[in-house]
């Protein structure tokens, strides 16, 4: 808080996203506006291995996602653009996903800066992927 | 961001979850985000999250395969289990 005027550091728009604006702002003691302050010497590292509980998925460690119909079919990167359901082979990253613990995204195996995403062109819904970090997307 | 949620959905912040488009159990079929109905996700949603070092391999001659519960590459008939137990012959491409 700047102690002349009162006002403090804000997230602009309350909007939890990365490379979001952080601006001066006058005091609503809301989320935006909450900070903690962690000494570097002090500070946790994102674990490398291991499951993170949270996200319900073990970090780094590559996954096949198999489909509950009948021919138990796996997700395949067949594009930046495009995931689609193909039957398992064998060995092929295409297939194979890991959850980054840092981005917190699900990349691609085979296009490891690639993590999965909801295209956002028009009305479509379909998953793709992309090389940006806010992939982390809401 | 996703969450891996109750060991069968990928969810999203939106409460959107992957589905294949559709509800087809189809090559190359696209998978999207959708909303789950009424509390209830479909089978179209549910996912197993199986890691590769754990995958079973898909079995080879003489296995069974557990998924359609017959043996690979193992000659068989099938036979009727009306009264005469009649043999499936495969007349051309009739039955």
């Amino acid at each position: 808080m700047n102690i002349r005027d009162g006002r403090c550091l804000d997230v602009s728009g309350n909007k939890d996203t990365e490379g979001r604006e952080v601006i001066v702002n006058n005091r609503q003691d809301s989320a935006n506006q909450r900070w903690r302050v962690v000494y570097v010497d002090k500070a946790k590292k994102e674990p490398t291995k291991g499951l993170n509980k949270e996200f319900g998925m073990w970090v780094n460690r590559p996954f096949y996602m198999v489909a509950r119909l009948p021919f138990h079919r796996v997700m395949e990167a067949i594009s930046a653009n495009n995931i689609v359901i193909k039957r398992w082979r064998k060995n092929v990253t295409a297939q194979q996903f890991f959850f980054d613990g840092v981005s917190k995204t699900i990349r691609s195996q085979q296009w490891k800066n690639y993590a999965l995403e909801k295209k956002s062109n028009g009305n479509s819904a379909n998953l793709g992927m992309s090389s940006t970090v806010t992939s982390r997307w809401w | 961001m996703f969450r891996y949620v109750n060991n069968s959905t990928l969810t999203n912040d939106h409460g959107t979850v992957m589905s294949i488009n559709g509800n087809l159990d189809l090559e190359n079929r696209n998978v999207d985000m959708q909303d789950i109905k009424n509390g209830n996700t479909t089978i179209n949603q549910e996912w197993d999250l199986v890691y590769v070092d754990q995958y079973p391999d898909e079995p080879k001659k003489g296995e069974m395969n557990n998924q359609f519960g017959l043996v690979v590459q193992r000659p068989f008939h099938i036979i009727s289990e009306m009264g005469e137990q009649r043999y499936l012959s495969a007349l051309a491409s009739n039955v």
